[in-house]
């Protein structure tokens, strides 16, 4: 097989165990503030290898999540490019920085795409354009919290996938 | 290296990028196409007749998720020989489940017992209209909380607006109808709105979710209106989504506030998708036909 449809295969393969891992459905709370892996592996892709990540596939993982989350179709693809392009805007920046400056980085990230979610498209509330309120706040915070403290994790077996499996 | 592979300075002839960056007019391309999504979705409901199918193709995603705990349990069953037991247990708590939420129902038609066509309506429910249906997954968001449902292999005649209980009373509607997967719009949704009638005072209302864990309110009460904290409210049946007579709310406080022309009312739901995996729907082939 071509090495780089064969890498393109194994950059799909992780992305899908993300999404696999995301659709676990917890019976309590923690679902609501559970992080999003198919997000972290995502900016992990764009962060290591931004030349075999590209718009197409945060298009597809987004509309992906989207069906999986029942949210507007468009959403998080939407958010996702938005992300990608962030990424790879400034991955050189981003790559070079330490691992706790990073999880900061996707604390303010997981702010704003949870933030983004609460917004009313559908003016289901009058006068409103944010549903978001204090108890919204609060797990948005701990979302963002588990999403930077689930970073290292994400950034360490990604890497060591990489390095076993994708060859340049 | 490649030319194509990297941009080169015109002043030093030195390579610049490794790695080209994003072509700008795919990332607007992308963009635009996300935004068409979203605009179609919002004015056309456009995702709503795909959704379902959507949620189709991910369901061995979603079973994939489970795998790990159905192996370890099946392994466990199988050295403690608990399966048929468990099997038993699982059958017995549906049953149970069933009974228990047309009890919720005949308590409501034996309050109103001196109505005999609302009385003879209820009792005209019978066990085939309800049919039961397996918690798949939950969205991740509490203030537009989405159920996906399991419907089964067999194909049960499930539509849109099809109510879904569970043990203590309504808990929402189906949204969107697949092959094997269905969508429910939960009533603590911010864009749900019920007709309900209170239990004492027999008053009628709309009511409005704010999201899971949160209080919803009533709709437009007038200052004249003798609701209680306490009361328990019902679906009303008005509209013919809802079928008559299932436990939706309780009023938790009453204000008046001197600023509004309306009653500022807060209810707790009865029930909540957390915690629990199975759940009935309801089919009224009265409203059917």
């Amino acid at each position: 097989m071509n090495r780089a449809l064969k890498n393109r295969l194994l950059i799909y393969f992780s992305l899908f165990m993300a999404l696999i891992v995301d659709s676990y459905n917890f019976s309590n709370d923690f679902q609501f503030i559970k992080p999003s892996f198919t997000l972290l592996v995502l900016i992990y892709w764009n962060m290591a290898l931004p030349d075999k990540v590209g718009i197409t596939t945060a298009v597809l993982f987004g509309v992906l999540v989207d069906l999986l989350e029942s949210s507007i179709l468009g959403l998080h693809g939407l958010l996702f490019v938005l992300i990608t392009y962030i990424c790879q805007r400034f991955f050189y920046q981003f790559r070079i920085t330490p691992i706790w400056q990073q999880s900061f980085l996707i604390f303010i990230l997981a702010i704003l795409v949870k933030q983004i979610l609460a917004l009313d498209f559908l003016d289901s509330e009058f006068n409103r354009t944010n549903l978001s309120d204090n108890y919204y706040f609060m797990g948005t915070l701990y979302y963002a919290i588990l999403n930077s403290l689930s970073w290292p994790l994400i950034y360490y077996l990604c890497r060591l996938y990489r390095r076993r499996w994708v060859k340049i | 290296m490649l030319r194509k592979e990297h941009k080169v300075s015109h002043i030093s002839s030195e390579a610049i990028f490794a790695i080209p960056t994003m072509k700008p007019i795919k990332v607007l391309a992308s963009l635009i196409f996300c935004l068409l999504l979203i605009l179609t979705d919002i004015n056309y409901k456009s995702s709503d007749i795909v959704r379902a199918y959507g949620k189709d193709i991910l369901t061995p995603i979603i079973y994939a998720a489970k795998a790990p705990f159905f192996i370890f349990n099946g392994v466990v069953d199988f050295f403690s020989l608990r399966g048929d037991l468990r099997s038993k247990i699982q059958n017995l708590e549906q049953e149970n489940l069933k009974l228990k939420s047309i009890n919720s129902l005949m308590d409501e038609a034996l309050f109103e017992k001196s109505r005999l066509d609302s009385l003879e309506r209820a009792f005209t429910y019978n066990k085939e209209d309800y049919h039961f249906v397996k918690k798949q997954y939950l969205s991740t968001n509490d203030l537009k909380p989405i159920m996906t449902v399991g419907l089964g292999i067999q194909d049960k005649g499930f539509k849109e607006n099809n109510a879904v209980l569970s043990e203590k009373g309504l808990l929402g509607r189906i949204t969107s109808v697949g092959l094997l997967n269905a969508e429910v719009m939960l009533i603590q949704d911010s864009r749900s709105l019920i007709p309900v009638i209170s239990s004492t005072s027999r008053l009628h209302s709309i009511l409005q979710g704010a999201g899971l864990s949160r209080s919803g309110s009533l709709n437009n009460v007038k200052k004249s209106a003798e609701y209680k904290i306490g009361e328990e409210l019902y679906s009303s049946g008005l509209g013919g989504v809802f079928p008559y007579g299932f436990p939706v709310a309780r009023i938790e406080s009453i204000k008046d506030n001197p600023d509004n022309e309306f009653l500022d009312i807060r209810v707790s739901f009865l029930q909540s998708p957390l915690n629990q995996d199975y759940f009935i729907v309801f089919q009224s082939h009265k409203s059917d036909e």
